[in-house]
């Protein structure tokens, strides 16, 4: 009584709270190309982890590591030159994403602003060393997760200019009736195009008089706020966050637009540092959310599923063998709606603090170095224990995974059994049954 | 044959109810899951448009957009992943 009262008011807010988050036009955007962006992350996970060979020395005898060793070492650039083109060049891919989609929510012919977002980000982003004849040289540095932020600029401020100066005609000259509408329509396109490029160039002469780029400056500048970001107490925040959102049967696709910049970027850091055998210096990134936090999907379902599959409970055992399957692969729905967990006040606390539990565990492990930090990343889809092996390619992740389990399905089972016994009171009842049940 | 949308975040848990929900059918019908960012690109023939509960409080947006008819699963049936009794509602909801 006491709850309901407690979670109808919350839902009251929450739920238009995550309407207008998930409709917001920018945030929308970049949810959508994170979305999109999946093929190029997991194809540049690829040569980071091929590179990743354990260490060999004159005492190894394992033929398969000293042949991936030698390997590693022989094609070390065209390794390290397929992931700084696809992982490692996350922002460009973002930066183009984000403006296709903006214009796309805008009905705007995306070309224009996509080569101009695409001009503008290279204009910004890469530094110019030696440019001549032959032997130019640019380096490409902060086109990696570092540059996601001014991805965002960029393609967010071309798009949104561009969309204004058509909506307001801006250059569209009125010509004679003998002129072909088309020329007429070139006008009106050359002007805005115009001022943009002028808005990348004067923006990239201030930066070079400066000695610096763009994206260096904002790098630097809000550096200290990119490390508050990787940080245990934000990790639980946000945790805390998208499961509160799933307890009331939300979707976090209304927290992707800002989660989505923040792990991705991390992660395409730690992969530049790892190609580079610098040692990794990020912790909350993509991989460690989808295979060490949730696992089984949200509200780290996966050990109650198990739980539930034996259960006396005839709804609760339907349950955990419709849902086990999917939560394998990370989809938590049938088990979140089936269960119902969703405004289930008997499991408000375990759903909520599971997966934040795996995810301070986690953190530590990685922080002090137990457990090897995250470079690459597959599908969310991926099963925790095969994805976390491969995005650390370090055995002790699957450990700590299989121990997650483990301590998820111990937090889980008290809860677990108070629940069952209710509803296997109601099924014996069989009139009270279908109407108690969800309450 | 009529046509059924379903949309969810990702079309990931859609497209197994999709499944489910054509077997019920007995082929009768035809049942597509996407992805919220996609459906727009596949709205034609479209009956009705189904919206998974974790994203009802897109269902009005959707409508909005699509000039369909757009209706939120239960969350239970949802869950349950309960083909037949969605058929049910289809059926209720548009005719067989």
């Amino acid at each position: 009584m006491h709850f309901d009262a407690i979670t109808t008011y919350m839902e009251r807010h929450i739920t238009p709270l995550a309407a207008k988050l998930s409709k917001q036009r920018h945030l929308r955007a970049i949810r959508d190309t994170f979305m999109s962006i999946l093929p190029i992350t997991l194809f540049g996970s690829i040569p980071v982890i091929l590179a990743a060979a354990p260490p060999v020395d004159k005492h190894t005898t394992n033929g398969f590591l000293l042949a991936w060793a030698g390997f590693a070492k022989t094609n070390a650039m065209t390794l390290t030159w397929i992931s700084a083109v696809t992982l490692n060049a996350m922002s460009l891919a973002i930066c183009i994403g984000v403006a296709y989609y903006l214009c796309k929510h805008y009905n705007e012919n995306p070309l224009h602003p996509m080569l101009f977002s695409t001009i503008g980000f290279l204009m910004l982003v890469l530094d110019p060393q030696k440019l001549g004849w032959e032997g130019n040289i640019v380096d490409i540095s902060y086109w990696d997760g570092r540059g996601i932020i001014i991805a965002l600029l960029i393609s967010i401020l071309t798009v949104e200019s561009y969309h204004w100066m058509r909506q307001h005609n801006i250059g569209r000259i009125s010509m004679p009736d003998s002129v072909p509408a088309s020329l007429s329509e070139t006008f009106a396109m050359l002007v805005p195009s115009m001022v943009i490029l002028t808005g990348y160039t004067l923006l990239f002469i201030i930066f070079h008089a400066m000695n610096t780029t763009m994206v260096a400056f904002i790098y630097t500048v809000l550096a200290p706020s990119f490390k508050a970001a990787d940080s245990l107490p934000i990790a639980i925040l946000l945790i805390v966050l998208v499961h509160v959102f799933w307890f009331f049967g939300l979707h976090d696709a209304a927290l992707a637009g800002i989660l989505g910049p923040i792990r991705d970027g991390n992660l395409s850091i730690n992969a530049a540092e790892k190609m580079a055998g610098q040692p990794l210096s990020r912790i909350f990134t993509t991989p460690y959310w989808t295979y060490f936090v949730i696992i089984g999907g949200s509200g780290s379902v996966l050990a109650l599923a198990f739980l539930m599959m034996r259960s006396r409970s005839k709804q609760l055992s339907t349950v955990g063998k419709v849902g086990l399957i999917p939560s394998f692969f990370g989809i938590s729905e049938p088990l979140i709606f089936g269960t119902p967990l969703m405004l289930n006040p008997v499991f408000f606390f375990p759903f909520i603090f599971t997966s934040t539990f795996n995810g301070i565990v986690t953190y530590l492990c990685m922080q002090f170095g137990i457990v090897g930090k995250t470079f690459a990343v597959f599908s969310w889809q991926m099963p925790a224990p095969i994805g976390s092996f491969l995005s650390t390619m370090d055995w002790r992740a699957v450990v700590l995974v299989l121990i997650l389990i483990v301590l998820d399905g111990i937090m889980y089972y008290p809860f677990f059994k108070v629940y069952e016994r209710n509803l296997v009171k109601l099924e014996t009842i069989p009139d009270d049954g279908t109407n108690k049940e969800t309450k | 044959m009529k046509n059924i949308m379903l949309i969810c975040n990702a079309g990931m848990s859609t497209g197994i109810l999709a499944k489910k929900i054509q077997a019920a059918s007995n082929d009768t019908i035809k049942v597509h899951a996407y992805a919220e960012a996609e459906y727009e690109d596949y709205l034609d023939g479209v009956d009705l448009i189904l919206v998974s509960p974790q994203i009802r409080f897109l269902a009005d947006d959707i409508a909005a957009k699509s000039h369909k008819t757009v209706k939120t699963i239960a969350p239970q049936k949802y869950g349950m992943m309960d083909g037949k009794g969605i058929y049910q509602d289809i059926v209720n909801e548009i005719g067989g």
